[in-house]
């Protein structure tokens, strides 16, 4: 097994390639170090000796679908919690959600339709579900709601399906909010309520495929917050296109707080909100 | 909206208090296009902690002198009589809106953090948007607003309610006021303005920075920018009441006067550009305070 040294030049150029090819990823040089440690990883658990009898794991038409989707759930592990950015929140629970939801109400349709992508293991997409709870209160049940929650990372999904999180994603949970919208059926873990979980959909998505993504169309908000940052400009030109054309007029796009569309699409209108921003396809 | 609730709004107009000595001396001074250091020291000197102020206001990181100043001289040299002229009225104001003991009164607290940081962004987007002259930026972002002080004073609990609508109902000020008293803060405040006699821009940026289409077209672009300054401090938490909506700020009448002016706004990022404002928020701390302290 190959410990001690780091992946050579063309190496690193084939993997990362591999994976930019297939899901939009790109690693970047300044990256380089991150796939490094992930293929370590890798290589100890494909009992691969070194990285090139890895490669041909990887390309072997009878292990590649299984192995690129373990490389996959590797390298996109990514760590969030409930409540994420309190400033987007309130702007999601003051401003956002009333919005949408007066807009139904004036037509007459009670019919949301959310897309939280690349949302990891679901606590943004449960997040949202709750704060569409505590915003129509009883009128919840009146509603049909559906909250797509989709990531790249197979593990990630199961763990959305299964809706139970550790005290350490609910950090920024309230007390009542905790009490009120989860079980706790043993110390350290919190259930979703079973009403809340039905109104989220899991599932496997790669953004890059915009075959599949058309699946999501008609949404009234996407959530893709610090998803960009994984992709370089041409892939992130691809998603936000993708994302202006899933959504209905006058949805609204959030991203990470620090992320910014300027440059790469500019057909939405940024909306400032107090210390957080959402992008709005504007149709007056 | 009542009639006699019209009629007291109309009153105010006769009752508008009168301009304070010292101030009344400086805004005469701003009429002035050359002030001289005599003259300007000579008002100065009749309030001697305003000297102190002005100097601290100076030395803080808001002008970004590169030394020290330690003289009213000095300081002048550094940044003009018009702009020390400015400062002197800037630490008076917290003084003269100061409610008298026992005088029920909104939350001046976050009243003057909105002033002062709608003063300090009106400076700094004059400085970013290279819109001159702009020497009376500051102090005409931090007057904004004296209308709410104003109807605060005269209908004390006709306002208390328009400042809960902003809570109850997420809604902007503004619209509270329409709604309550059919009237609003930029109406009185344009009032004092023009009674105190200050430079026509103070008037049009106090009555026009919600309605900035309608100032007079050589104000225009001031107005613009101190209303742009004002959604903004809004929007990076220095705001007055419960206002939290959203704004496609490029859509704002203010946006599209400065960009008129100014085209290459049109490639700013916008969303970066306010996240860099972050730099704003200890000179707004730190100037807030001296006010408090002036006052």
């Amino acid at each position: 097994m190959q410990q001690d040294k780091g992946l050579t030049d063309s190496e690193f150029i084939a993997i990362r390639d591999l994976v930019y090819r297939k899901t939009g990823i790109f690693f970047a040089e300044r990256n380089r170090f991150l796939l490094d440690a992930r293929i370590r990883e890798l290589l100890h658990e494909t009992d691969s000796k070194d990285v090139h009898t890895y490669l041909q794991v990887l390309n072997d038409p009878k292990t590649s679908l299984s192995e690129f989707n373990r490389l996959v759930n590797k390298i996109t592990i990514t760590e969030t919690s409930f409540f994420r950015d309190p400033h987007q929140i309130a702007a999601l629970s003051k401003n956002i959600i009333p919005e949408l939801v007066k807009r139904h109400e004036q037509h007459g349709i009670r019919l949301l339709r959310i897309w939280s992508a690349g949302c990891s293991s679901g606590e943004e997409a449960y997040t949202v579900a709750i704060l569409l709870a505590e915003y129509l209160k009883d009128a919840l049940r009146l509603w049909n709601i559906s909250i797509y929650a989709t990531d790249i990372n197979e593990d990630a999904v199961n763990a959305c399906k299964i809706g139970v999180y550790k005290a350490y994603a609910l950090r920024n949970t309230s007390p009542e909010i905790k009490e009120k919208y989860f079980r706790s059926p043993e110390t350290d873990r919190y259930a979703i309520r079973e009403d809340l979980k039905k109104l989220v959909v899991p599932e496997k998505t790669n953004l890059m495929d915009s075959a599949s993504c058309k699946r999501y169309a008609g949404a009234d908000l996407i959530l893709l917050r610090n998803v960009l940052i994984y992709f370089d400009a041409t892939a992130k030109a691809t998603v936000l296109n993708m994302c202006y054309t899933n959504l209905r007029d006058n949805g609204y796009l959030v991203l990470g707080q620090s992320e910014t569309a300027f440059g790469v699409n500019n057909s939405f209108k940024l909306v400032t909100f107090v210390n957080a921003f959402a992008y709005k396809k504007l149709v007056l | 909206m009542s009639q006699s609730l019209r009629k007291r709004i109309e009153a105010i107009r006769t009752y508008l208090p009168p301009i304070p000595g010292v101030f009344a001396e400086l805004a005469e001074l701003l009429h002035d296009e050359d002030v001289d250091l005599r003259t300007l020291g000579g008002v100065i000197a009749k309030d001697p902690s305003m000297a102190v102020n002005v100097l601290r206001l100076a030395n803080s990181a808001f002008y970004g002198l590169p030394n020290k100043v330690r003289t009213l001289e000095h300081a002048v040299t550094m940044l003009g009589t018009r702009e020390i002229t400015s400062l002197c009225m800037a630490c008076q104001a917290a003084r003269i809106f100061k409610p008298a003991p026992g005088e029920k009164s909104i939350d001046l607290d976050s009243f003057w953090r909105h002033s002062v940081a709608t003063g300090v962004l009106a400076k700094v987007f004059c400085t970013e948007f290279r819109v001159t002259p702009n020497t009376q930026a500051y102090l005409a972002g931090l007057m904004h607003d004296v209308g709410k002080i104003i109807l605060d004073r005269f209908l004390h609990s006709e306002y208390k309610k328009v400042v809960q609508l902003t809570f109850d109902e997420n809604v902007p000020l503004v619209d509270a006021e329409k709604q309550i008293l059919g009237d609003t803060h930029g109406t009185v405040g344009g009032w004092l303005m023009e009674r105190w006699k200050l430079p026509h821009l103070f008037g049009s940026v106090a009555t026009f920075h919600h309605s900035v289409g309608r100032a007079p077209a050589e104000s225009r672009l001031m107005v613009a920018i101190v209303s742009l300054a004002n959604q903004v401090a809004r929007l990076k938490g220095f705001g007055f009441g419960g206002d939290e909506t959203g704004v496609i700020l490029e859509e704002t009448e203010a946006f599209k006067v400065i960009r008129e002016a100014h085209p290459h706004l049109a490639e700013l990022d916008l969303a970066s550009f306010i996240m860099d404002l972050d730099r704003t928020d200890a000179d707004i701390a730190r100037i807030q305070e001296m006010l408090h302290a002036a006052g």
